[in-house]
């Protein structure tokens, strides 16, 4: 699976680049087979026919290209080719408007596979985006149709795994507007993306929680639980004093100093939907607590070290990292 | 082919009187060689007539309005929604209740009458006091026509869950973990069945069983079962790989007789409900031994 998105994105050729997204998909087929759960299954077959039918859109684009110009890195552009090849990147990436499949397929697999889709898996098709990305009425329709629908379906959620699928469908869209102007961006806007959700997916696979209601109670063993939820949960929100505003407030004064008003003014409204969907669920875990009965309360002491260093970092980063800006 | 051999074999042991021990360790209904299905419906046809196009797109036209104010009302249903005050633990989210005529129309009831297959009898109607009444005659004559071994199940069950224009939908019920029912028995156990019918064939028929135990007397029980003790069976065989039930994918629920007993059945339902339970901590009843390839079942 490592492999196959290294080769996806070293590659030379669009060939190599289809080779590697072919062999990510193979690889992690027999990682959605888990015998505990019967939907799993159902959930790898959906996963499996999108993404071939995918790969098989980028195949047919990379050869219409081949037949049109000749086949090397440097493409002279035929935009209707493109186009195909384009939403067939975004379908395998899961974003708006290919996105129907999406938060099905999350809701049948365990937390662990959810984490996969969310972050592994989006490397190469982005890396390969970024190899066709212009400035085009194409794709800030796909950055603005991603933000409404994630807002608009983000908000009658119940299920934990289906609101990290919407909120990742918002964050492609932002990924997508860094992506047409700075790549560096991109990749700190993935890796504190990464961070953020790994946190989150860690705290939640070991408390088996999957619905909001079961937020409200699992945490009250260990108050740190709650603490680390709540930030790298606000912090996918992109609200100031956590570590996910930074990438998005980059993004923000990278396309106004490229000219670009009206874009990020449309991003930034409909992202408050999806905030005020973190907003209402984090308050309700700050001060709802489902009173248990005291024989049922398991004192256990959270002894994780990886996730102690991994929220530090989520915790103190943009602190830190502002003050290293200013020292450099 | 295979079953006709068979049964001339059982007729000839009988007749020379064979030691009748080793008769169990013969198979005498169908094997099952493929996975494969046909139909949704298992082969079993719907007979009823069905009115001419013409007459479909007149009365479909007619509920044109009644199904946009019902996608209106779920775009906002699905603004207002609060899911802090509606999935309150302790509390019981009623999905069924028999109060109205309109109520019965949630159910349908199947008896195996209906395709000549037996001779049990089943109706549901509201009884005198408003609840609703599953009661009937079962019988486990079996018809002689050979095409059945045994007869004798009475079942009721709820139509699928629709959203606006008629597209189908599930019942969610993940933020849930018990299924609570209100019921008034005749001391007969009753088996309960949630169906989560899937997209592929092989998930078809899906469906996950509890046998509910009925007191019989006077009072009212309420009965609380968490959705960790149902087990899994595809048409009735008991599957050996079990799992918990998905939640968020639940088709439909029934409730059926099938308890070996001639006789007359009766159960009153006032109302069937879902709650959350946050002590209940048990993921899955059963245990999830691995066996070897070869043991089928025990």
């Amino acid at each position: 699976m490592f492999s196959s998105t290294l080769i996806s994105i070293s590659s030379y050729s669009w060939l190599g680049m289809w080779l590697g997204l072919e062999i990510n998909l193979l690889s992690i087929m027999p990682l959605m087979q888990n015998t505990k759960s019967i939907l799993s299954s159902e959930s790898a077959i959906k996963y499996f026919i999108v993404q071939a039918i995918a790969s098989t859109i980028i195949m047919a684009s990379m050869i219409s290209l081949m037949t049109k110009t000749q086949m090397t890195s440097n493409i002279n552009i035929q935009s209707t080719i493109l186009l195909m090849m384009n939403s067939a990147l975004l379908t395998k990436m899961g974003t708006a408007p290919f996105h129907f499949w999406f938060p099905e397929v999350m809701e049948g697999l365990d937390w662990m596979n959810c984490l996969l889709i969310l972050t592994w898996q989006k490397i190469a098709p982005m890396v390969l985006l970024m190899y066709n990305m212009n400035f085009n009425l194409f794709m800030v329709t796909m950055i603005v149709s991603s933000m409404v629908i994630s807002g608009i379906m983000g908000v009658n959620q119940v299920s934990l795994r289906k609101i990290l699928a919407y909120s990742s469908i918002n964050h492609m869209g932002w990924m997508l507007s860094t992506m047409m102007v700075m790549e560096t961006i991109w990749i700190y806007y993935f890796l504190i993306y990464t961070i953020v959700t790994i946190n989150l997916v860690m705290i939640m696979n070991k408390n088996k929680i999957f619905f909001l209601n079961q937020l409200y109670q699992s945490m009250n063993e260990n108050p740190m639980t709650k603490v680390w939820f709540i930030t790298n949960f606000l912090s996918l929100s992109g609200i100031p004093p956590f570590l996910g505003f930074l990438p998005k407030w980059l993004t923000i004064q990278v396309l106004v100093m490229n000219g670009m008003i009206i874009l990020p003014i449309v991003m930034i409204v409909f992202t408050l939907i999806t905030i005020f969907m973190y907003m209402r669920i984090t308050l309700s875990t700050i001060l709802m607590n489902i009173n248990e009965q005291n024989w049922l309360k398991s004192h256990s002491k959270f002894n994780s070290m990886a996730l102690s260093i991994i929220n530090f970092i989520a915790i103190s980063s943009l602190i830190m990292i502002t003050i290293l800006f200013n020292m450099a | 082919m295979y079953s006709l051999v068979l049964n001339a074999l059982v007729r000839h042991i009988n007749k020379n009187k064979i030691n009748t021990k080793c008769i169990k360790y013969l198979k005498t209904s169908a094997s099952l060689d493929a996975f494969w299905e046909r139909d949704p419906k298992g082969g079993y046809i719907d007979t009823r007539e069905k009115p001419s196009k013409t007459q479909i797109v007149r009365e479909g036209l007619k509920e044109l309005k009644t199904e946009i104010a019902l996608w209106s009302q779920e775009v906002k249903e699905h603004f207002e929604f609060d899911p802090n005050m509606i999935f309150r633990p302790g509390e019981t989210d009623i999905v069924w209740q028999f109060g109205s005529q309109d109520s019965l129309n949630e159910w349908v009831v199947t008896s195996d009458k209906d395709h000549n297959e037996g001779y049990s009898s089943c109706s549901l109607a509201l009884n005198k006091h408003g609840k609703g009444l599953f009661a009937g005659e079962l019988s486990t004559r079996v018809p002689k026509d050979g095409r059945i071994k045994r007869a004798g199940y009475c079942n009721i069950k709820t139509i699928r869950a629709r959203k606006s224009f008629k597209r189908e939908t599930f019942l969610n019920w993940g933020p849930y973990n018990m299924l609570v029912m209100k019921v008034r028995g005749d001391g007969r156990s009753y088996m309960l069945n949630i169906t989560t019918k899937g997209f592929f064939d092989l998930t078809w028929n899906d469906t996950y069983h509890f046998v509910l135990y009925t007191r019989g007397g006077p009072y009212w029980q309420i009965s609380r079962i968490p959705f960790s003790k149902f087990f899994f069976a595809s048409k009735g065989r008991v599957q050996d790989r079990q799992s918990p039930i998905p939640l968020n994918k639940i088709t439909n629920f029934g409730i059926s007789v099938g308890d070996k007993i001639n006789g007359s059945f009766s159960l009153e339902i006032d109302y069937i409900g879902v709650e959350f339970d946050p002590n209940h901590k048990e993921e899955f009843a059963y245990e999830m031994y691995r066996m070897p390839k070869y043991i089928v079942a025990t």
